[in-house]
């Protein structure tokens, strides 16, 4: 009687113990005492007891990991050269290479023909004269300036000296050239349409010159600029997740993107 | 004996060193040459002395000009010579868009018209609605609504003193001026003052014949022009015998002249230009205007 007294006692004691363990926090979930089932310690984990998880050493050194081969990656598709821009207007469009357009040559009579040649060459030689005419006038022009300057330089040497001086408020000089009707006094012009830019590269150039971002059609290559400005433009304050960038840019560098709406 | 020893030595030297200069690439070296201390010691000196001892009496006059407006008519070789090569463009040119619509419309009228038309084989459902005659139509008919201002206007080409006549051509501006005992129509021109640059004088010969709001742009520092007369042996002082007048290019920017001029005005195309000038002054003008 006395031991099964004991054995409470010391049973009550014990739980107590456990208890005030349990409420200092010093429970050790290792001490496998009868009176703790594993149900117990999965109750007392980390976050209710408000402990620090323990990082582990991988961790830092995966993310770095991570994100030296993502600049890797960036840096072999940047080497890649950046594609010309085509000059448009060196390719000849299909539709002047269509037959359909062809027009039939007319045959000229030998009167049109000869009328022809000779009113070539009396144009040719009327422009000859045209230009002729222009080179002496500027000639006399020059001399007429040439003359005045001498007589200047022996008149006052501070006058000829502030005449030789370049104007600097003279250039840019701009004048409106003839038109072939003179302006209306108080016209009102209407409002036209201007497109500027049309084609795909030309919007392209536009904006890159102008440092905006550039929506990639499917099937081109994305060049270098671009993908810069495409990532600085993804920097947003704090810390994005790394599986988000990489889904990010392995978006960015596939072969076809994609359209989605702006 | 010493003085004027040493100041005929420093023009001569300065004259020297600018002859040299000139010819250096650019008048920025003549400026950075004659700044030498032969220079420093009498600036306004040699000046004066040089205008002291010169017997000619300087002036400035100013050349404005008002640049055509609208381009000159074709002469007939340039109007004969323009058809031709429309003419052959056309023939060497691809079927336009616009043509090969017309082409197709007239097509489909000539198909509609034959006996054997099936019209449920033609018609569709985005059949044009406006045939491409009716497109040039309403072309036309916008043109027509589009009233320009006229090129020629005869009234306004005869009278002389307006900015405004003979629009093709570029005119000069002629002023009456008091020369000596009489009144005579020239280049406007103003005696040149100390302290101030030809340029200057040119332009204060513009402002005095002139409106306010008259706005020009002179053509650089240097003259384009000089003109030295002899005065009569009545008028001749010890210190002028003659006057030389130099020219200075300026071009008339547009606006509107607001207030009447101060002097009796003319804008004269280069050919009636010799009515009013006299020959000798006549002469060295029309070197440098240029009717280009």
């Amino acid at each position: 009687m006395s031991s099964v007294v004991s054995r409470c006692i010391f049973g009550v004691l014990s739980r107590q113990a456990a208890t005030s363990r349990l409420f200092l926090g010093e429970c050790n979930p290792a001490v496998q005492s009868p009176w703790f089932s594993p149900v117990a310690t999965l109750k007392t984990s980390a976050p209710l007891r408000a402990e620090p998880k323990k990082k582990k050493k991988v961790d830092p050194r995966r993310e770095l990991m991570v994100r030296e081969r993502l600049k890797k990656k960036l840096k072999k598709l940047e080497r890649v050269p950046p594609e010309f821009i085509p000059i448009e207007d060196f390719i000849t469009p299909a539709k002047c290479l269509d037959e359909t357009r062809v027009r039939i040559p007319p045959t000229l009579s030998f009167e049109e023909s000869e009328s022809r040649a000779l009113l070539l060459k009396e144009w040719s030689r009327y422009k000859q004269e045209q230009h002729m005419a222009e080179v002496e006038a500027i000639e006399l022009a020059l001399e007429a300036q040439k003359e005045a300057l001498e007589e200047l330089k022996m008149e006052s040497e501070e006058l000829y000296r502030a005449a030789l001086t370049p104007d600097p408020l003279l250039l840019p000089f701009t004048h409106e050239g003839p038109a072939y009707t003179p302006p209306i006094p108080n016209y009102d012009a209407p409002d036209g349409k201007a497109i500027v830019g049309s084609s795909q590269h030309g919007h392209r150039v536009a904006a890159v010159l102008s440092g905006e971002a550039v929506r990639k059609a499917p099937g081109h290559r994305i060049k270098r600029m671009e993908t810069q400005q495409y990532l600085s433009l993804q920097k947003k304050p704090g810390k994005q997740p790394v599986a988000l960038q990489t889904f990010r840019i392995l978006r960015l560098h596939r072969w076809q993107l994609p359209t989605h709406s702006d | 004996m010493a003085a004027p020893c040493r100041k005929m030595a420093s023009r001569s030297f300065s004259r020297l060193l600018c002859y040299f200069s000139s010819t250096a690439v650019g008048s920025g070296a003549c400026r950075r040459f004659s700044v030498t201390p032969i220079d420093r010691a009498t600036p306004l000196g040699s000046t004066a002395a040089d205008r002291a001892t010169s017997p000619w009496s300087l002036m400035a006059a100013v050349c404005l000009q008002r640049l055509p407006v609208i381009s000159a008519d074709c002469s007939p070789i340039e109007q004969r010579f323009k058809q031709m090569l429309q003419q052959m463009e056309l023939e060497k040119s691809l079927v336009s868009d616009h043509e090969l619509r017309l082409l197709e419309d007239a097509e489909k009228m000539s198909r509609r018209q034959a006996a054997d038309y099936d019209s449920d084989e033609e018609d569709r459902g985005d059949q044009e609605i406006m045939m491409t005659q009716d497109l040039e139509d309403t072309w036309e008919q916008r043109l027509k609504n589009f009233h320009p201002a006229p090129r020629v206007r005869a009234d306004v080409d005869e009278d002389l003193s307006s900015a405004q006549r003979c629009l093709a051509d570029s005119l000069v501006l002629l002023a009456e001026q008091q020369v000596g005992a009489e009144k005579l129509w020239l280049l406007p021109q103003a005696a040149w003052q100390e302290g101030e640059t030809l340029r200057q004088t040119a332009e204060r010969a513009l402002d005095s014949v002139t409106a306010a709001g008259v706005k020009a742009t002179f053509l650089g520092n240097a003259p384009c022009g000089v003109y030295k007369y002899k005065l009569p042996k009545a008028a001749r002082t010890e210190g002028s015998v003659g006057r030389k007048v130099f020219f200075f290019k300026a071009i008339l920017a547009d606006g509107a002249p607001g207030s009447a001029p101060t002097a009796p005005l003319l804008w004269v195309k280069k050919s009636e230009l010799q009515e009013y000038l006299k020959p000798a002054y006549m002469t060295k003008v029309d070197r440098f205007i240029l009717n280009l």
